[in-house]
């Protein structure tokens, strides 16, 4: 799969250097009257048409508040203080509300964690879709895209098409609101796909079938997708490219075979850990010790200091007192932790 | 430790029914069957997992066993005793053995009581208050001494007035005056309740959390001053702080981060031990499930599909259902490459739940009987036990080649 991602970028940029999306440097902050909450305390992304980049963390860690960003949908009393960010080359921190609205639905597109939530209970998903359309492409006739709604609702699955469009959000089960949802973030056939946790309010059966779906788009239309989760599992299933978030910042960041066959960082390598995993029975799961720090004042030095075992075990006096930067340790796997200094230079 | 034929808890054809009601006459209008007879038995000292999907019934199940939840049908048998037949008065004793274990520890604490005062709740309910005793046989008496002037009053009133009207609000007064003490009653009653000081109790709260690995100075803060896995512990020593040998544990882990989960379930597991507790652990997450539970119940619409040890059942699913929601699990390893079965469509709804056996509608294996005629739960050897069609014991089904008897027959132990 990595394979045909690789091939896909090939055909569409030569050394990578028009990344389809490049995040540098992103920090949000928020100024909360007990202080400034540092939600994303630079992020560095890169994702290429045709890959599926998975941002994985636990909660609070600013993976949601990152996906936001870079929509520029974040509220008072968040702004974003630091960071460019790039879609295809064009900067998009400096653009006002109005380029952003033409560029939001159209470009870059996203798919949230509840659908029922997102939809509004008291019109058809139909009209929905269609007003998508309606404020992206106005320059179509009416009759044609009423008919690429139906077309669209047949692209994600949904049986029975033409009389689904006239349901209520309310008459649909959780899976077919979450395709519906899908319906709609590719309805103007954007670049970029960012979908937060969209199976996470789903059962396992119906997350199989939106995995699958998701991963057939992909394929079919070569677009860039970021998928932000909680579940290792998904992880694997989904992803290229992982970029493991904690704390505010991206702490390592590779393809996922490497990711998952050698993590490097002591926090992946604790996450990883801490998954009970079907088929492999242990009698005790492994513990990260401790809990994450508050995001309002984080202590100097690494992040996952204070519960980084690997720290005790190699006597590391750096990691309290300076942070460390996102090295890359090997081709494509960087990582953000004293251990690998050495062998970095 | 674990005695094969000590069951803790029995339950017999279990339905819980809930009517729709709807227009102005509230009518009731369909009936959503959570839990549509189920039989299950919970050996002592065991931990039973009890997997599915939303809307199965599984908290159903959990909630109608201690009675949270009025059961439509069915016997529950808590130490030999029928749940479902007590009374008030001989439930309020037995509820000390069982206790639950919400799944959101947020909304399951009361923001504006110190967690001190909430694992002391409890013990509170179940105290014996000396200063009550005299008025609650009072209040017995006074409840006696209401009814029978009220009968004896009536036929008197019965025989003097012909008036309906006087008749038929003086017996909704007396009615009500009598309801009224039998509630006071109801709620003084000290029947069954322990002997317990200020000091005891205090002691046994700090015990309590001590056990889930929280500290003695974390009896005065409120929860909003905890994390997600602290509230779980929480949530755990009220449970544990009554020494029950029953729990339910209801997705206690469903809301918390993978690293804080892990705490959590070791923390489950040591408890268990420990204390020698039975727990039904309700869950949708097979992994986990897996990595608790010595013996797993798998429901499907309101109904159990399968069960089996864990080592078995992970080893050698049988009930198509359970193999499907298998094999949807994301592993976390991209090398393990599976063939995926996706499941068609959606579950269908309870209110209207297809006719036969409830998965036939998605089965790929489904054949025609499936539509016809309900499987029974059956042991198809080695206590696994399976409600399918095309699951046979070996007796059933005299041609051995058959897969699924070749399979039941290598299966070992």
């Amino acid at each position: 799969m990595i394979d045909k991602a690789m091939q896909n970028n090939g055909n569409n940029s030569s050394n990578g250097e028009h990344a389809l999306l490049e995040v540098r440097g992103l920090k949000t902050h928020f100024f909360t009257r007990s202080g400034v909450v540092k939600a994303v305390d630079g992020v560095n992304l890169r994702v290429k048409r045709g890959q599926v980049v998975c941002i994985v963390g636990e909660s609070g860690c600013g993976k949601s508040m990152t996906a936001l960003s870079i929509l520029q949908l974040v509220d008072k009393p968040g702004r974003i203080v630091e960071g460019e960010i790039y879609l295809e080359g064009e900067e998009l921190t400096s653009k006002n509300r109005r380029e952003m609205s033409q560029l939001r639905g159209s470009r870059i597109s996203m798919i949230f964690q509840e659908p029922r939530s997102s939809l509004n209970p008291v019109f058809k998903v139909g009209k929905q879709l269609l007003e998508v359309l309606s404020i992206h492409k106005h320059a179509i006739a009416k009759t044609e895209r009423e008919q690429q709604v139906v077309d669209l609702l047949r692209a994600v699955g949904i049986p029975d098409p033409k009389k689904r469009a006239s349901n209520y959000p309310h008459e649909m089960s959780g899976g077919m609101a979450q395709r519906v949802m899908i319906a709609m973030g590719i309805a103007c056939a954007p670049d970029l796909l960012i979908a937060d946790e969209p199976t996470t309010a789903l059962d396992v059966t119906i997350q199989a079938q939106v995995l699958d779906l998701m991963r057939k788009l992909r394929d079919e239309l070569n677009i860039g997708i970021i998928f932000i989760t909680h579940d290792m599992g998904v992880v694997a299933e989904m992803a290229d490219i992982v970029a493991v978030m904690y704390a505010g910042t991206v702490v390592e960041e590779a393809p996922t075979e490497s990711l998952f066959e050698e993590p490097l960082h002591p926090y992946t390598q604790g996450l990883i850990a801490s998954i009970p995993i079907m088929g492999e029975f242990k009698d005790r799961l492994d513990v990260i010790p401790g809990t994450v720090p508050s995001l309002i004042d984080m202590p100097p030095g690494c992040r996952f200091a204070s519960r980084c075992r690997a720290r005790i075990e190699h006597n590391l006096e750096k990691c309290l007192d300076e942070e460390p930067e996102l090295m890359e340790v090997r081709s494509g796997h960087s990582v953000r932790c004293w251990l690998y200094e050495e062998q970095d230079t | 430790m674990k005695n094969t034929d000590d069951f803790i808890l029995d339950i017999q054809g279990l339905k819980v029914h809930f009517e729709m009601k709807g227009g102005i006459l509230q009518r009731t209008t369909g009936v959503v069957k959570a839990v549509d007879g189920i039989d299950l038995k919970i050996r002592r000292g065991e931990i039973l997992g009890l997997v599915g999907e939303s809307g199965c019934g599984k908290t159903t199940v959990g909630r109608a066993v201690l009675r949270l939840i009025d059961a439509t049908e069915g016997e529950v048998y808590f130490e030999g005793k029928n749940l479902l037949d007590q009374s008030p008065k001989t439930l309020k004793p037995m509820r000390r053995q069982m206790q639950i274990v919400f799944q959101d520890p947020i909304s399951s604490l009361d923001p504006r009581t110190k967690i001190g005062a909430t694992i002391a709740e409890g013990l509170k309910v179940h105290r014996l208050q000396r200063w009550k005793q005299p008025f609650s046989t009072f209040l017995a008496l006074l409840e006696l001494a209401t009814d029978i002037p009220l009968w004896l009053g009536l036929r008197w009133l019965h025989k003097r007035l012909r008036e309906p009207a006087i008749l038929g609000a003086l017996i909704g007064i007396l009615g009500s005056v009598a309801s009224f003490f039998r509630a006071l009653a109801a709620e003084w009653d000290q029947t069954g309740n322990i002997e317990i000081s200020n000091s005891q109790i205090r002691q046994k709260v700090l015990d309590a959390l001590q056990k889930v690995g929280l500290e003695k100075t974390h009896t005065n803060r409120f929860p909003h001053e905890f994390s997600g896995g602290q509230r779980q512990r929480i949530g755990i020593a009220r449970a544990l702080v009554l020494d029950p040998t029953f729990i339910v544990l209801d997705e206690p882990v469903s809301a918390l981060d993978v690293s804080i989960q892990s705490q959590v379930l070791n923390l489950l597991k040591d408890l268990q031990q420990q204390l020698d507790l039975t727990l039904l652990f309700i869950a949708h997450n097979m992994s986990v499930i897996e990595h608790l539970c010595d013996r797993i119940a798998v429901m499907y619409l309101g109904k159990i599909v399968e069960v089996a040890s864990r080592e078995e059942l992970f080893k050698n699913p049988q009930h198509p259902y359970t193999q499907a929601l298998m094999s949807a699990i994301p592993i976390p390893d991209p090398k393990t490459k599976r063939e995926r079965i996706i499941l068609e469509g959606d579950v269908p709804s309870p209110l209207n739940p297809p006719r036969a056996c409830r998965f036939h509608t998605r089965c790929r294996e489904a054949i025609e009987i499936c539509a016809i005629d309900e499987p029974p739960l059956i042991d198809i050897g080695n206590g696994h036990m399976c409600a399918c069609h095309l699951r046979q014991p070996e007796a059933a089904e005299p041609t051995g080649d058959d897969v699924t008897s070749v399979l039941s027959e290598v299966s070992p132990s």
